[in-house]
């Protein structure tokens, strides 16, 4: 996976390569939209993070641009303007995301691998919370590297919440994530996550899967408040 | 004594002693020239021209003063009853409607040059505003690149003792210059409010990304709402703003281990409900100004947060109150107008309110789609069949309470 970081402040753009880089992704950077262009052209990227405004002009001609051209890569823009006017514009020329600045690297991030997500694309990735660690290419899980074993349903809300990377996942969204088409019980996510966070809990796990009534459910490492 | 003198008052006296004086004068005249004839003619003749002259002529006299004050008085009354409209409206002028100008139409000619002086001084204050405005806004643009810079850099040292606090002071930071934003926004869009929004959707899409703030705040998080949509009066993005701060509030306030809740009402509130210590009776009617903090508030807090809640709530024609929570602490209710989807745009938000506060539907609504989920949570106030718009509300204990 191939991402190519456009950024005129060129601290901004290592910084954001660099955090990249460390999540399992290749990444290139410029500051220009000239040089953008010329990259694109000629290299296989897979995804493209643009700050909105470059010294050279508005990334939004690139990107209406490359979607005239058919060109499907994911687009994430990041701008300094976060005006409902400038967030439309931004997706009607066909920006798939919209990130607002400042942002944490985190988040970031997230959104790339959301946007990269394809079938398969998570594979050869272990996620880290606290010292609980999620191969996703195996599907296992371990606490500070001992094995834990959870059934499968658990396993798979579990690897659900580390996907989300710290964010709240609602329980519909665990019901289809983790049951697919079938209709499961009504309290089978609850039974799920209560057990999932003794099983958690027994084994030593820094994580921690805090409930929001009415929201959804979080991963967080409970040592560094996030 | 500087009394305030009525120029009508000071024209009417005026005009009355000047005709009276004039009448004065004749009568004078003639009594003297008269009596200079007097000498010439028999004295009968003389008594009887002058009882005719009273009889024929003198009694119009004061009609006549009468009716050239009445109408005075009348013109001067006309030609200032626009000055009274014009003082009403420049009275109504205020920082957030400084786009109006006072009407130089019906003014009388000798007045319009004092209307076009407060018109361009009008135009002087607006352009002050707006550079104000604008500098906040560009001020807060510009600190955003510097800040992500600092944010990026702290994210890229990773965790210790030494970097976690100063992560903290980034994000405070980040937090004001949105609110500077939200501010300079809210200033200058006040009168370009338009659109409806389901508040439980905005609502549950707002709290959960400050689902890390609650656990950073060692506080919970719960939201409670209708399963069918709240549809409110009020731009989405703007009652999301007001939903972000007022919880974002709530959690700063609350101590660590309890619960915010906050509740949407199928009737258009939302409710924000801490354990913290509760907003002082003498606070209250300060809270929602600009830069205000309480002198025991946590620290951390910028005083914007409630002003913004409350000025997009009155852009929305919403009411804020504060109350004490149930078990302690602040409860902060927004009551918003509620109305339906543009396909029902005929229905009235208190017809609405009355519907809804009829009771819900028995059954759970099934979520296809915002028009039919909101007819079926209609329905138990509703004729069962043929009912549109413009139904009136069935009488008391229909039989379709019975759904």
């Amino acid at each position: 996976m191939r991402i190519l970081v456009v950024e005129d402040e060129a601290r901004l753009a290592r910084l954001l390569a660099d955090a990249l880089v460390k999540a399992g992704f290749a990444a290139d950077t410029c500051g220009r939209l000239g040089d953008a262009a010329a990259l694109l052209g000629s290299e296989a990227i897979d995804a493209l993070v643009a700050d909105r405004i470059l010294p050279d002009g508005d990334v939004l001609h690139l990107v209406s641009r490359l979607r005239g051209e058919g060109q499907d890569l994911p687009i994430l823009l990041l701008t300094a303007r976060d005006s409902v006017e400038d967030r439309v514009a931004g997706l009607e020329a066909g920006a798939d995301d919209y990130l607002v600045k400042p942002f944490a690297v985190p988040e970031l991030v997230a959104r790339v691998r959301a946007l990269v997500r394809r079938p398969g694309s998570v594979f050869g990735r272990v996620d880290t919370i606290g010292n609980l660690a999620f191969d996703f290419a195996a599907r296992a899980a371990s606490v500070g590297n001992r094995p834990l074993a959870l059934p499968r349903h658990e396993l798979a809300v579990l690897e659900q919440l580390v996907l989300a990377g710290g964010r709240v996942v609602t329980k519909e969204m665990l019901i289809a994530k983790v049951y697919g088409l079938d209709e499961p019980e009504s309290n089978a996510i609850p039974v799920h996550i209560h057990h999932l966070r003794h099983r958690l809990g027994d084994a030593g796990s820094t994580a921690h899967i805090h409930t929001f009534r009415g929201l959804g459910y979080m991963l967080a490492d409970q040592e560094k408040r996030p | 004594m500087t009394a305030e003198r009525s120029l009508e008052a000071t024209l009417l006296v005026r005009l009355g002693l000047l005709l009276t004086a004039a009448f004065s004068a004749v009568a004078l005249w003639l009594w003297g020239h008269l009596g200079h004839i007097g000498s010439a003619y028999p004295q009968p003749i003389v008594h009887q021209v002058m009882a005719e002259f009273f009889t024929d002529v003198a009694w119009t006299v004061p009609i006549v003063l009468l009716i050239t004050l009445g109408v005075a008085a009348f013109t001067l009354r006309r030609s200032l009853l626009p000055v009274r409209e014009i003082s009403a409206r420049a009275g109504n002028i205020s920082p957030q409607s400084l786009h109006q100008r006072l009407p130089e139409q019906p003014v009388p000619k000798e007045l319009v040059p004092l209307v076009r002086a407060m018109n361009e001084m009008l135009d002087r204050i607006e352009a002050g505003f707006e550079l104000q405005r604008r500098f906040t806004a560009n001020a807060a643009h510009e600190l955003r690149t510097p800040l992500q810079l600092l944010s990026a850099g702290l994210d890229a040292l990773g965790s210790n003792e030494s970097i976690d606090p100063l992560r903290g002071d980034v994000r405070r930071m980040c937090r004001l210059v949105a609110q500077l934003l939200s501010v300079a926004r809210l200033d200058a869009r006040m009168h370009a409010l338009s659109g409806t929004a389901d508040l439980g959707q905005v609502v549950a899409a707002t709290l959960a990304p400050l689902a890390p703030l609650a656990v950073r705040h060692g506080a919970s998080l719960a939201l409670e709402r209708p399963r069918a949509p709240v549809i409110v009066r009020g731009d989405a993005d703007l009652v999301a703003e007001l939903a972000r701060n007022l919880v974002e509030n709530a959690l700063a306030s609350t101590r660590p281990g309890t619960e915010v809740s906050v509740v949407v009402g199928a009737g258009g509130r939302l409710d924000v409900a801490d354990r913290g210590p509760g907003i002082a009776r003498g606070h209250r009617e300060h809270v929602f100004e600009r830069f205000w903090r309480a002198p025991d508030a946590p620290p951390g807090g910028s005083g914007l947060g409630l002003a913004i809640v409350k000025e997009i709530a009155d852009a929305c024609g919403a009411t804020v109150t504060i109350t004490d929570a149930p078990g302690g602490g602040a409860m902060l209710a927004v009551a918003f107008e509620p109305c339906l989807p543009s396909a029902f745009p005929e229905f009235r938000a208190s017809e609405i309110s009355a519907i809804l506060k009829r009771g819900r539907p028995g059954g759970p609504p099934k979520p296809s789609g915002k028009a039919p989920v909101r007819a079926h949570a209609l329905r138990p106030g509703m004729q069962e069949e043929g009912w549109c718009a413009t139904t009136h509300s069935p009488p008391r204990g229909s039989p379709q309470r019975k759904l």
